[in-house]
């Protein structure tokens, strides 16, 4: 009660201040102020406000924004798991010598280590890894996505990956390498190679230490070499005998040590590098006759091995027998005419036959490699609309393709439609 | 076809001063009849200006603060959801605008006495012709406690509006506006208790035993 009181007390003292006088309502000046006010503001068509536009942006950005931060939050860096009998030290993982070893990403990457073969785990990103293939064999698939980023290093060598699989050795008693590819594509660098070289699926590139010690050739056909590259056992020597080998002076011009093969198949010749000795055997058949009556798997042997000791005509003839010959694999064949051609310059031809691949083949082995060839030749020979075309049907069939990134590029660059 | 003008006449019905309702103001204001603003300015502005100066005393402000509370209630007549309870709308809308050019007059006050000349108080709350030592103390007094158990005082006490009455005016629940207006009384008597020109007024009152 006391309270009561006392407040009632001092808002008495409050009131009595506002007692002050001010004048009636038709002479109160103020008054006349906020008619006056409301005639102007009548006069004024009012604008429609745009508050509630405004309020909506600014939610819309601190949403934007409070995404941004969560999705950021979300990307973390790639975590594995080693699976096998595998002994780990720190970041390396050494499989042991009768077992195979694999290492698991979380996005979905493996790295299968063969038994007895080490690798380090150097770092990571939320985007990809850089591993350290310290000795051995390993096979790896990545998972292709927007900005993977791996890179595997071999000795000198550095293996950049997008998103593939390969299977990769690394001979650190003999400091060699060997890339086979399954599928997709890597760039490699360093040591030998001077500039980075694109591997691509169904290739092998193997590289020294010395300088232009190294080759791409087809991978091999045979069943039995394809399965023992891919076996949980190593093989019991490298594929290679370096560095015994003289080194080369150039990929093309290998001299081969091993011993004259008249009695083994040119399958069998090809994965000793035996090249010059199927175009010599080829001769004494005579061309001709060998075009008519050769094996198509023959016949394409000859053509890589026409192109690997640099007899391109040849190469070319064989694959033009090749698509007469055998319709299974005249698709195959319009892709390597094409890449021959391309590496002679011969860009329209080179075109012509991409495009053949992909009439004869549009979801061959060969057809996101056929596709992605011809938009960025398309780019080279000065036709960026075309190469825009083209790049947009390579999206549209392969968006999650290791070309993607090239593809997006390509259509920036083009001017509009 | 007529005008805008000429329409919105037609809409106007004349009142007659002393028997209209404030709901019956709120009608026609929001039909746009300056003559029932007129009528709710006779009859509230008073009320209004006491509203302003407890809070500001005899500031230059009040006279603008009288305008925009009237131009609020002019703009937003026809929105008004119990026309009946005019006085307490009108009352809420000074003391929340007053709020706001305290809260603006702070905030630059903290700002300007980060400048090398030193303070400058910009809340006058003493007059020259503030003929009142306790009047001045009672403003600042009420200018330390929080803003709604203030605002919440002063309307129960200074204009005896009821706590459903406090609600409809600062827009709050009947049980917030009871707690504010509890909380506003026990510190305004708990500060003006400190204060040595207040004592006059309090001194017939003993304190509450604890």
């Amino acid at each position: 009660l006391n309270d009561e009181a006392a407040a009632q007390t001092l808002a008495r003292l409050l009131r009595e201040d506002g007692t002050a006088s001010h004048a009636g309502a038709e002479e109160d000046p103020e008054l006349s102020r906020l008619l006056g006010t409301i005639a102007v503001l009548r006069e004024q068509p009012r604008r429609r406000s745009h508050r509630w536009l405004w309020g909506a942006a600014a939610a819309l950005v601190g949403l934007v924004a409070a995404w941004t931060i969560f999705a950021r939050s979300l990307r973390r860096n790639l975590t594995y798991e080693v699976h096998g009998v595998a002994r780990i030290e720190d970041r390396r993982v050494s499989a042991e010598s009768s077992e195979p070893a694999e290492i698991r990403f979380s996005d979905g990457s493996t790295f299968e280590l063969l038994p007895g073969a080490r690798l380090s785990v150097d770092g990571s990103t939320p985007d990809g890894s850089s591993l350290s293939l310290l000795d051995g064999q390993a096979r790896a698939s990545v998972v292709h996505r927007s900005r993977t980023h791996w890179s595997l290093l071999a000795g000198p060598f550095e293996i950049v990956v997008v998103g593939t699989r390969f299977h990769t050795l690394w001979d650190a008693a003999h400091q060699r390498l060997r890339v086979d590819m399954e599928e997709g594509a890597v760039e490699v660098r360093g040591a030998s190679l001077g500039e980075p070289v694109a591997v691509r699926a169904g290739q092998r590139l193997e590289a020294g230490t010395t300088r232009s010690d190294w080759r791409i050739t087809p991978l091999p056909t045979d069943a039995a070499d394809r399965a023992g590259a891919t076996s949980a056992e190593p093989p019991a020597t490298p594929s290679w005998s370096a560095p015994e080998r003289p080194a080369p002076t150039h990929s093309t011009e290998r001299t081969s040590t091993a011993p004259p093969a008249a009695s083994v198949s040119w399958a069998e010749l090809m994965t000793r590098s035996e090249f010059e000795t199927i175009v010599t055997q080829a001769d004494a058949l005579g061309l001709e006759s060998c075009f008519a009556t050769c094996s198509p798997a023959n016949l394409r042997v000859l053509a890589d091995a026409a192109r690997y000791t640099g007899r391109f005509e040849l190469a070319e003839r064989s694959l033009l027998a090749l698509r007469k010959r055998s319709p299974a694999h005249a698709a195959p064949a319009a892709f390597f005419l094409a890449r021959l051609y391309e590496a002679r310059g011969r860009h329209q031809d080179a075109l012509r036959m991409y495009k053949q691949n992909l009439t004869e083949s549009p979801h061959g082995d060969y057809a996101e490699e056929a596709m992605a060839s011809r938009m960025a030749l398309l780019v080279r020979v000065g036709e960026p609309a075309a190469a825009r075309v083209a790049a947009d049907a390579y999206l549209l069939e392969f968006p999650r393709g290791t070309h993607v990134p090239i593809a997006r590029r390509i259509i920036a660059d083009a001017p509009a439609p | 076809v007529s005008s805008p003008s000429e329409s919105r006449a037609a809409n106007i019905i004349p009142l007659r001063r002393s028997q209209a309702s404030d709901a019956d103001l709120v009608g026609a204001v929001a039909r746009g009849d300056e003559r029932a603003l007129a009528q709710v300015w006779e009859r509230y502005v008073r009320e209004v200006r006491i509203s302003i100066r407890s809070s500001l005393g005899p500031d230059p402000a009040v006279d603008d603060l009288v305008q925009e509370v009237f131009l609020a209630f002019y703009r937003g007549a026809s929105r008004m959801q119990n026309p009946r309870a005019l006085r307490a709308y009108l009352l809420g809308a000074a003391m929340r605008l007053t709020a706001f050019e305290i809260r603006t007059r702070r905030r630059r006050f903290r700002r300007l006495r980060l400048t090398q000349r030193g303070s400058l108080p910009e809340i006058v709350v003493e007059a020259t012709t503030e003929s009142s030592d306790a009047l001045a103390t009672l403003r600042e007094v009420l200018l330390r406690v929080r803003e709604l158990p203030r605002m919440a005082f002063e309307l129960r006490y200074l204009f005896d509006l009821s706590p459903s009455q406090v609600a409809l005016a600062l827009e709050v629940s009947e049980a917030t506006a009871r707690r504010a207006i509890t909380e506003g009384r026990a510190r305004v008597l708990e500060l003006s208790r400190r204060e040595p020109a207040l004592a006059p007024y309090l001194r017939s009152l003993p304190e509450e035993a604890p």
